[in-house]
């Protein structure tokens, strides 16, 4: 073999140990709580630890799924879909009016939309828990499907907006001639036509909502109403922590995002990193 | 009048859920309160216990250490993950795959994942350490390891996004520029530092700010990782101000720090826009 091409080689071993290397420390985390899971009581907490569960049982999943968990991941499913529902609805309408005229007080609606965005989540959750209790609104569906959409249309806004400009405005014209309304056009014709910017924000709304914890461990309080992220919080107790059910809880509440995720990462990509680019 | 009515249920929205609470916030910055009753004016008082506690003092030097450290690290280090993901190399999306997944996770599982990774009694770090012959550690329970355990988990869950905004930068360099440097011989390390980084300075420009804001304001990684301690060792401002308000129930001072907050945002904010702007 030629010098240079077993150099080349020899990179290329190099690059791919090093890669899979990094690859298996990122997992490594998960790994190790995913063995945990598996493991019965007694073998979760031995010293040194093993790596390998002996044998292995699903005991610690049937524990959470006797428990609330199952609830709770109902409620997390409930308050994402409503709050992808309303994001949405609220972002196509305002995406195709910036999208499609020029109207005094644009530019004042877009400043609305950037410095909501400016606004840290953390500093707006004092006056919204005292507010939301003003209105009767601690622990419903409700408000946190309105503060999570809130904190997801400026960013979807952006998003389909940027789809919508690709939608020739001719087509609009088009389907007005073939006799829909203005609204008519939008739902049946320029909408559909971006969908994977819909998707795309879907996704962005959902992992939102599927993993946020704060908002939802302020606003809420009652067992019934209680979110998936939360539910994990509570797992420590005063009495310490169930390690081997926690981390089938774990494992379980992380399966819808990891799942989305993998089956759908071009767009996952794609949306979670546009906010980032806006500007 | 019709694109009005489009933008409507979008404004009401905004202004209804996020900007008419930060007025309110500020209503109840300049007043007296007690548990959910707010009382009498009192100016900038609220603002000025604050100032003049030291325990807010190191609030915000706790924030500006765990800011520094993770931000360094997560763009130094997603450089250098975007630069060895640049190369032909077999089975490159499913490492990238592999890589992205502690940024898809919620912050309360990156922090229930590595509290039981680091978990002194039981876990595979200690063991390590024990073979390496070290002494058992707990790193959580330890105030002098506490900050750089709760840096290097949040590092552990963000390296991902500027890996992949700067993997998406790199892809964009015109290649004539590489041929350029290799053609006048430049060495590997040259051609980083004056090609590749020059190129990159937007890019991570816009990944330093996106995660200086997100780090300032994070709740739910320190809440449930280490809680602020142990003796207040990772009491960041942000939760600081989550425990005012939801611990102690004083308002006042809750909402005099989510005004401070606030504030910080708005600068880095313009920080922000400002260079993108130069950008073009």
């Amino acid at each position: 073999m030629k010098p240079y091409i077993l150099r080349q080689k020899l990179r290329h071993g190099i690059l791919f140990l090093t890669l899979s290397g990094i690859t298996v420390l990122m997992l490594l985390p998960f790994i190790w709580v995913i063995i945990t899971s598996l493991k019965p009581e007694s073998q979760v907490y031995v010293f040194p630890p093993e790596w390998v569960p002996s044998p292995v049982t699903l005991e610690n999943y049937q524990a959470v799924w006797a428990s609330n968990m199952p609830l709770y991941l109902f409620n997390s499913t409930i308050v994402a879909v409503g709050s992808i529902i309303l994001t949405l609805i609220v972002s196509i309408h305002a995406a195709y009016a910036v999208s499609r005229f020029k109207f005094r007080g644009m530019n004042v609606f877009m400043f609305l939309l950037i410095a909501s965005h400016m606004i840290p989540g953390v500093a707006n959750l004092v006056p919204t828990y005292l507010l939301a209790s003003k209105m009767n609104l601690l622990d419903t569906y409700i408000v946190l499907i309105l503060v999570y959409s809130m904190w997801q249309t400026p960013l979807v806004v952006w998003l389909i907006q940027g789809f919508l400009q690709n939608v020739p405005q001719s087509l609009d014209k088009a389907a007005m001639v073939d006799g829909y309304s203005r609204l008519g056009a939008m739902y049946r014709v320029v909408v559909p036509l971006s969908k994977p910017g819909l998707a795309a924000a879907a996704i962005v709304v959902f992992v939102y909502a599927w993993n946020e914890f704060v908002i939802a461990l302020t606003l809420t309080s009652s067992d019934e109403m209680r979110l998936a992220q939360v539910g994990l919080k509570y797992y420590i107790s005063q009495f310490g922590i169930q390690w081997g059910e926690l981390t089938a809880a774990v494992v379980l509440s992380t399966i819808p995002v990891l799942l989305l995720f993998i089956l759908l990462q071009k767009w996952f990509i794609y949306g979670l990193t546009s906010g980032a680019m806006k500007g | 009048m019709f694109p009005y009515v489009l933008i409507l249920p979008a404004s009401a929205l905004v202004f209804a859920v996020a900007l008419y609470p930060m007025f309110y916030a500020f209503h109840l910055s300049l007043h007296e309160s007690a548990l959910m009753v707010t009382g009498e004016f009192v100016g900038f008082e609220n603002y000025w216990r604050l100032i003049s506690d030291p325990a807010s003092w190191w609030n915000m030097t706790a924030s500006l250490i765990f800011v520094a450290g993770s931000v360094f690290l997560a763009v130094g280090l997603g450089l250098a993950l975007a630069l060895l993901l640049n190369q032909r190399i077999a089975f490159r999306t499913t490492f990238r795959t592999g890589i992205l997944v502690p940024w898809v996770v919620s912050q309360v599982v990156a922090a229930m994942v590595w509290r039981w990774l680091l978990n002194a009694d039981y876990g595979p770090v200690s063991m390590a350490l024990l073979d390496l012959g070290l002494p058992r550690l707990d790193p959580l329970g330890d105030p002098r390891f506490a900050m750089a355990a709760l840096i290097l988990t949040n590092v552990w869950r963000s390296v991902a996004f500027p890996m992949i905004l700067l993997l998406a930068a790199l892809q964009g360099i015109p290649e004539n520029l590489y041929r350029a440097a290799r053609v006048d011989g430049v060495s590997w390390f040259t051609t980083l530092t004056r090609v590749t980084i020059p190129m990159l300075r937007p890019t991570l420009l816009v990944c330093v700010i996106v995660l200086t804001l997100s780090d300032f304001n994070i709740v739910a990684l320190p809440l449930v990782l280490t809680g602020g301690g142990p003796l207040d060792s990772t009491d960041l401002i942000s939760l600081r101000l989550y425990r005012e308000a939801f611990t102690y129930f004083n308002m006042d001072t809750a909402s005099a720090i989510a005004i401070i907050l606030f504030f910080v945002n708005v600068l880095l904010t313009f920080a922000y826009l400002a260079s993108m702007r130069g950008r073009r």
